[in-house]
């Protein structure tokens, strides 16, 4: 009899509506009398299919998380208002997620760097190792492939050794010959409590997490892409040694392991008394081969973005990184001026207005936060089944992503109010309550309809070849007419602050344009 | 049956390069066990599906001998399909083409889908799409030879022009008639009205709905339930319609054809037009052939 905890959930994981059927199957025309023939190709199972199977299997049989925090709803949900603070319990319509599994999955589908956080017994190995597994490495090859951190953790241990011999032997650098560590050649890479590592060896990680290569006595070994998990009891530098910025910095996504829920003791029991290890137990039907987790990521790069969406997160991303204290001149109003001028963020007094995203955080957006938004954004629309991204899978997975990305402005007029005191602990409502007001101001504003700095940088791009002076300055005026307008309205937002840079932009492109041209019909 | 062993399983037994094993024997006798039922083999003399098995069997071996049941099946299956839809002389070709390109699929998913493309080309214009698809995986050598064309175009735009080189598209012409009425073996008990469901066309008598599928090799009706209750409720006609002076206009632009006259109603959708005529079951079918120059 086949285990129960190696069960797999039968396809379709997310079974939809269809609408028209497909004009023709081709399993029809090798159907008959004669008996039928599955004339699909070997490979059935689309790898978002497998992805959800291996979705299910670990939250059924794997991993106790009976959490659906990623909620999303088809229909009017039914929902609670409950306790003190009259939080509200929505009921998910549509199939929804924990995600403390989910997460890493997609981590795996779309190669990036995921932190699981969380006390110790949560399973963060555990799902780091079962990963491993579904990539398809042997439990062997993982226990000798995860690196588990510790104070002692020379660059050595972790990238390998010169061979002693050609040590000796060698009359120049390029003679040393490096013995590798084998996890470097892996496509899942676990690093163990990387809080516990030395900061210098820290730095050797960096090199392999944010360029792929690893260097020991001018050698170089090239890593293969990977999906990247490292674990951490506690995410607020409290591990044995600070971890650098810039390691921080390149992780892109965080999971946080929730509390153990005690309704599920029983469930913990049960798998005490069976003796069993889910990573011994993974069902070979979840496990993918390297060619299917080079379609996953192709497939996840093929998913559309629509662009009202793509500008409602522009229009979010702007919000932040605008600060007006920080330099006269335009440009240099950013909260990055003030952190690479190493001045402490609170020698500023502002505490900024209550509605205001921008003065509830200490830092902007960086390109490759932005990145990050976009591709896990496309790899959940993905998972659910879907080729375009969703407003909802962008406000899901927008909290993941920049949890350890924006960094709260704690003392900010917004947490004084005593709703959002619990933001200052809770980063994911936080964020996505940051989201909705963003894409209710954006709303307000009409930008979806009236956006006339996109119309006219949409009017630049269709090129300058051709324009005469005449339309030229028309196209300038036009600029000048919007400056006036953001001028009238007195105070600067972060949008806006966006808006002003790509209108100063487009006027010095067209006036270098008509430079040109004045220049050229004075020589002709 | 013993007929059938006879005449056409111990020939191709007889010239098996080496041993048949009894798989292949097993997967001969359970075809000609089913086919006889279904006529694909015959009771007093060989069918033509049975000689041209027969004679083909040397390029059929290879994937015969590493699937026998799985692959005798698929064939026998194709071949009742092909005939069942476009004719005895329409399968046998099938069969003859599957054979002759049998040695260049690698394996049975292959050489399904060489059966898929050869169903198109015979004239099974709803697997065009699939079959598209397919020719992916089909070798380009063999592809040539069976369209002249090292790919196929999958503009549907370009559905009523021959694969290959490519020259521009001319005006919207008649290309064929489709439907009937029932007591005739066509699919229509009222003259029909054509209509775009889905992004995909249509016509209805009301009572049923059967969704067109027309291209260079082949026009056809086929079921569509699934687009009944929206056909018999919508207008939509994707931009063609029948002007008040009898004209057929579609894309705003007038179409000149004897076939049209007394036309009702008009749809088009994917590069097919279909026009109703007010006193026929038949529905007449437009589209864009190349320019000849």
């Amino acid at each position: 009899m086949k285990n129960r905890r190696a069960q797999v959930s039968q396809a379709p994981t997310n079974p939809r509506p269809t609408s028209a059927p497909a004009r023709f199957d081709v399993a029809d025309l090798y159907r008959g009398p004669l008996g039928d023939v599955d004339a699909r190709p070997p490979e059935t199972v689309p790898p978002d299919e497998k992805l959800r199977q291996a979705y299910f299997w670990i939250v059924n049989h794997a991993i106790i998380s009976p959490f659906y925090d990623l909620e999303f709803v088809d229909a009017p949900p039914a929902t609670f208002v409950l306790g003190e603070q009259k939080t509200r319990l929505v009921l998910p319509t549509a199939q929804s997620y924990s995600s403390y599994v989910l997460l890493p999955l997609l981590n795996l589908a779309v190669r990036r760097r995921c932190l699981l956080v969380g006390g110790p017994g949560r399973g963060k190995t555990v799902i780091a190792t079962l990963l491993g597994l579904l990539a398809g490495y042997t439990p062997r090859e993982m226990k000798q492939g995860i690196q588990h951190g510790q104070p002692q953790m020379t660059i050595a241990d972790l990238l390998g050794n010169p061979l002693p011999s050609s040590l000796v032997s060698a009359t120049n650098m390029e003679d040393i010959k490096i013995a590798w560590r084998k996890w470097l050649g892996m496509h899942v890479k676990i690093i163990d409590e990387y809080n516990r590592i030395p900061t210098r060896t820290q730095s050797a990680l960096l090199t392999v997490m944010a360029d792929d290569y690893a260097e020991i006595y001018d050698q170089v070994y090239e890593c293969p892409p990977a999906a990247w998990y490292l674990t951490a009891n506690d995410d607020a530098g409290g591990g044995t040694y600070q971890v650098i910025e810039a390691l921080r910095d390149r992780i892109d996504v965080v999971v946080k392991a929730l509390h153990f829920n005690t309704r599920f003791l029983g469930e913990l029991l049960d798998r005490v008394e069976s003796g069993q290890k889910p990573e011994d137990l993974v069902p070979p039907e979840i496990v993918f081969t390297q060619p299917e987790l080079d379609r996953m990521e192709k497939e996840v790069r093929a998913v559309h973005m629509p662009p009202p969406l793509l500008r409602r997160i522009e229009f979010f991303a702007a919000g932040f990184e605008f600060f007006e204290p920080a330099g006269r001149t335009i440009e240099y109003q950013t909260k990055d001026t003030v952190k690479v001028a190493a001045v402490p963020f609170e020698t500023f007094t502002a505490r900024g207005n209550a509605d205001d995203p921008g003065a509830q955080t200490k830092n902007g957006l960086s390109v490759r936060a932005l990145t990050t938004c976009l591709v896990f954004s496309k790899a959940l629309a993905w998972f659910r089944g879907n080729s375009e991204v969703a407003f909802e899978d962008v406000r899901q997975i927008l909290p993941f992503v920049l949890h350890d990305k924006l960094v709260q402005h704690r003392d900010a007029a917004f947490f004084d109010a005593a709703e959002n005191t619990p933001y200052r602990s809770d980063l994911v409502g936080w964020i996505r309550v940051l989201f909705d007001r963003a894409c209710q101001e954006y709303d307000r504003l009409g930008r979806d309809t009236t956006d006339p700095v996109r119309d006219a940088l949409e009017t630049f791009d269709r090129g300058l070849e051709g324009l005469d002076e005449a339309t030229v300055d028309m196209r300038l005026a036009g600029l000048e007419r919007q400056l006036v307008e953001i001028e009238k309205g007195g105070k600067l937002y972060g949008y806006l602050f966006d808006d002003v840079l790509a209108l100063k932009y487009l006027h010095q492109r067209y006036t270098n344009y008509r430079t040109w041209l004045r220049a050229r019909g004075a020589s002709a | 049956m013993l007929g059938y062993l006879r005449r056409t399983v111990m020939p191709i037994l007889d010239a098996w390069e080496g041993e048949p094993t009894a798989a292949v024997l097993f997967a001969l006798f359970d075809v000609g066990l089913a086919g006889m039922r279904a006529g694909l083999v015959g009771e007093s003399g060989a069918t033509p599906f049975e000689r041209v098995l027969g004679q083909r069997m040397p390029e059929l071996r290879g994937h015969i001998e590493r699937a026998p049941g799985v692959i005798m099946r698929a064939i026998g299956n194709g071949y009742l399909h092909v005939q069942r839809e476009r004719g005895p002389e329409a399968a046998q070709a099938w069969l003859e083409a599957l054979a002759s390109g049998a040695s260049l699929c690698t394996d049975r998913a292959a050489l399904f889908d060489l059966g898929v493309v050869l169903g198109w080309r015979a004239g099974l214009a709803e697997a065009r799409e699939a079959a598209i698809d397919r020719t992916a995986h089909i070798d380009a050598g063999l592809l040539r030879v069976l369209f002249d064309a090292a790919s196929l175009d999958p503009d549907p735009e370009r559905r009523f022009c021959r694969p290959g080189p490519v020259a521009p598209l001319g005006p919207l012409e008649f290309v064929a008639t489709a439907g009937g009425f029932v007591g005739f073996g066509g699919p229509f008990r009222r003259p029909p009205r054509p209509r775009v469901v889905a992004g995909r066309l249509v016509c209805t008598d009301g009572d049923a709905t059967f969704e067109l599928f027309a291209d260079v090799f082949g026009t056809r009706f086929r079921p569509a339930a699934w687009a009944h209750a929206e056909a018999t409720s919508t207008a939509d006609s994707g931009g063609a319609y029948v002007h008040a002076s009898g004209s057929v206009i579609v894309q705003q632009a007038p179409v000149a054809s004897d076939k049209l006259r007394g036309a009702v109603a008009a749809a088009a959708c994917s590069g097919m037009v279909a026009v109703a005529l007010g006193d026929s079951h038949k529905v007449v079918v437009l589209g864009r052939r190349e320019l000849t120059r």
